[in-house]
């Protein structure tokens, strides 16, 4: 898996990452500011590329944190990084069911048309509006292996799914987000 | 393989050499393959193009902010309430007591200061290492071995025998037959049956066993075996006839009881305020013994926590909350109303959770007379949430017609929804309650 987080200050060295987490585990705040700095980026990326609203991005992301320090004795697995990934994923989708459910009328300027500020590129903008248009089951699969770099295994237990269907849906996904862009791209080559 | 999942293999580097050649054949050959090709391999990069986004600070204060306040609070909770996250092993240990204790009482029979049976069966064994045992059988047999004080046993029935291995056996038959046995310095056999066995094992010159005069009526037997001094004087007194059984029930009973049960101590402090409400049906195997089902459901209180964004940013749908605005309806509380309230970064409220559940369950009765009785229960079964096991003693008195009334406590582990509410951590945490029960029994 590739790491593309940290910055060189702010990285956990392997080694050191199970006395960090180990510390984690009994409430150290420090360690969790170490394992915050660690995570931020590939957290809040997860978030917007899940929630595709930079506002709710935001939430989600402050309340994955916040969780996670809220239930530092109930991490069991060595993998934090799956255990928080779960969370955010948790987290994200809620978020996301508690939208559909509010009585707002769907705000297209908000939440379907407007590029969200990653960059002013082109295929970026029309990345990130493919991914909104997939289901959200597809959509963190894909997020979790294309954009994070996740092993199968780790999605299948991050979203709690099967190893095979966690295959089927990253497959799916690429599909679907082919057929989404390739006019863009075929009317962008032109 | 089809050319999509060639290429989504490619993707993953999971391409074998012979896939490989495979999907270059079909780029090299067909156009539309190769469009398709490029584009998956164009949104690949791009996704896995560097995003060297970096969450606004304001994001960061408000997460140590929210969770400097959590640690603080924490803390106070902790001090002010030490048991509220008590070890799960101590959790362990009261509901194991409470399970061995329900085990325990009926096994060492008669390790108390009394026990009374009464048997409206066929067949009463009723044995006491305790104090006093006192056996009456309205049956056909009646068989009361004690290794205490003083024993009393009296038959209406065909058959009693009884033996005592201590000072005092007062052995009583209105039946066909008597077998008193005492290996002790005193006994008293009556019968007013056809046939007395009265064998006394006295081994103390001083003690010599009395067996009062008597009209033989039928057969007798009457012995001693004192290896010290011979028996002088022994007879037995028969005036009446063989009296015929005057009860005979039959030992399967089937029993319908109704409990409420409330909650007097529980082991996490975010399940309070339990109520229990169950339905039991008992099928008796005899005089003491049972198996049934018991069905019922349990409600409690659950603390839940979710987190309040408190940062400048607008807050989420998801944090816009329901208030009654007291005329009635309800309204969208606004964000400065919420901030206000739950600033601190964590918004507590309380949630009353419904469970249903079903459990297989033994009951034997512990102490039984004539209208009091204490039963203990112990029980294995699932809710929607998990396993559960539960002891239970309880206390009955019998009001006439098969009704009786209980009153009892019980320990039970069951799996509570605990945490905080909507996210990860809604989940299931197990937990020990203690509770006080009363209830209504009905047997059939």
């Amino acid at each position: 898996m590739r790491s593309k987080t940290p910055s060189a200050t702010t990285k956990i060295a392997e080694e050191e990452l199970p006395a960090i987490v180990a510390a984690f585990k009994e409430g150290d705040r420090a360690a969790f500011r170490r394992l915050y700095d660690h995570f931020e980026r590939p957290i809040f990326r997860f978030c917007r590329h899940l929630t595709g609203d930079e506002a709710m991005a935001g939430d989600a992301f402050q309340e994955t944190f916040i969780r996670m320090y809220e239930h530092h004795r109930e991490l069991r697995t060595s993998n934090i990084q799956s255990w928080l990934f779960a969370i955010a994923r948790r987290v994200c989708l809620n978020m996301i069911r508690a939208r559909r459910r509010s009585l707002e009328a769907f705000d297209e300027d908000l939440h379907g048309a407007e590029p969200l500020s990653i960059g002013d590129v082109f295929l970026r903008e029309h990345l990130e509006r493919a991914m909104q248009q997939l289901p959200v089951t597809l959509r963190e699969a894909l997020i979790l292996r294309d954009v994070e770099g996740h092993s199968y295994q780790e999605i299948a237990v991050i979203c709690g799914i099967d190893l095979s269907l966690a295959k089927v849906r990253v497959f799916r996904a690429r599909q679907h987000m082919r057929r989404i862009l390739t006019p863009v791209l075929t009317e962008r080559g032109r | 393989m089809i050319l999509d999942q060639l290429i989504s293999a490619y993707l993953d580097g999971d391409l074998s050499a012979e896939q490989d050649r495979e999907l270059r054949e079909h780029v090299r050959r067909d156009p539309v393959a190769r469009e398709a090709f490029d584009t998956a391999v164009l949104i690949h990069i791009a996704m896995r193009c560097e995003d060297e986004t970096v969450p606004p600070q304001h994001l960061r204060s408000g997460v140590f902010d929210a969770v400097d306040a959590m640690a603080a609070e924490n803390g106070l909770r902790l001090q002010s309430r030490p048991t509220v996250r008590s070890p799960r092993r101590l959790r362990f240990a009261a509901t194991l007591a409470v399970l061995i204790l329900t085990f325990w009482l009926p096994i060492r029979d008669g390790a108390i200061e009394q026990l009374t049976a009464t048997a409206h069966s066929p067949q009463l064994t009723a044995r006491s290492n305790s104090p006093q045992l006192t056996a009456t059988a309205h049956s056909s047999q009646l068989t009361a071995p004690a290794h205490s004080s003083q024993l009393a046993a009296t038959a209406h029935s065909s058959q009693l025998a009884a033996t005592a291995h201590s000072s005092q056996l007062t052995a009583t038959a209105h039946s066909s037959q008597l077998t008193a046995t005492a290996h002790s310095s005193q006994q008293q056999p009556t019968a007013n049956s056809s046939q007395l066995t009265a064998t006394a094992h006295s081994n103390s010159n001083s003690q010599t066993p009395d067996i009062p005069l008597s009209t033989l009526f039928g057969a007798l037997s009457a012995q001693t075996m004192s290896s010290v001094t011979p028996v002088e004087d022994a007879s037995a007194t028969a005036t009446e006839r063989p009296q015929p059984m005057i009860a005979h029930e039959a030992p399967l009973q089937v029993s319908v009881a109704t409990t409420y049960a409330a909650g007097v101590s529980s082991t996490l402090a975010s399940a309070q305020d339990l109520r229990q409400i169950s339905a039991s049906v008992a099928y008796g195997l005899s005089a003491r013994d049972a198996i049934g089902l018991e069905i019922g459901t349990t409600s409690y209180s659950v603390e839940q926590s979710s987190a309040v964004i408190t940062t400048s940013d607008a807050f989420s749908s998801t944090m816009r909350t329901s208030v009654n605005d007291g005329a009635g309806s309800e309204k969208l509380a606004s964000p400065e109303v919420i901030r206000e309230e739950y600033g601190r970064g964590q918004m507590q409220r309380t949630a009353v959770v419904h469970t249903g559940w079903g459990t297989a369950f033994y009951e034997r009765s512990l102490i039984a007379s004539e209208r009091l009785g204490l039963t203990g229960r112990a029980g294995i079964g699932a809710s929607d949430s998990g396993f559960l096991g539960f002891g239970r003693l309880t206390g009955s008195l019998d009001l006439g017609s098969g009704f009786s009334v209980m009153l009892g406590a019980e320990a039970r582990a069951m799996p509570f929804q605990t945490g905080a509410g909507s996210a990860v951590s809604s989940q299931i945490t197990y937990g020990t309650v203690l509770t006080a029960l009363t209830g209504l029994r009905v047997r059939f």
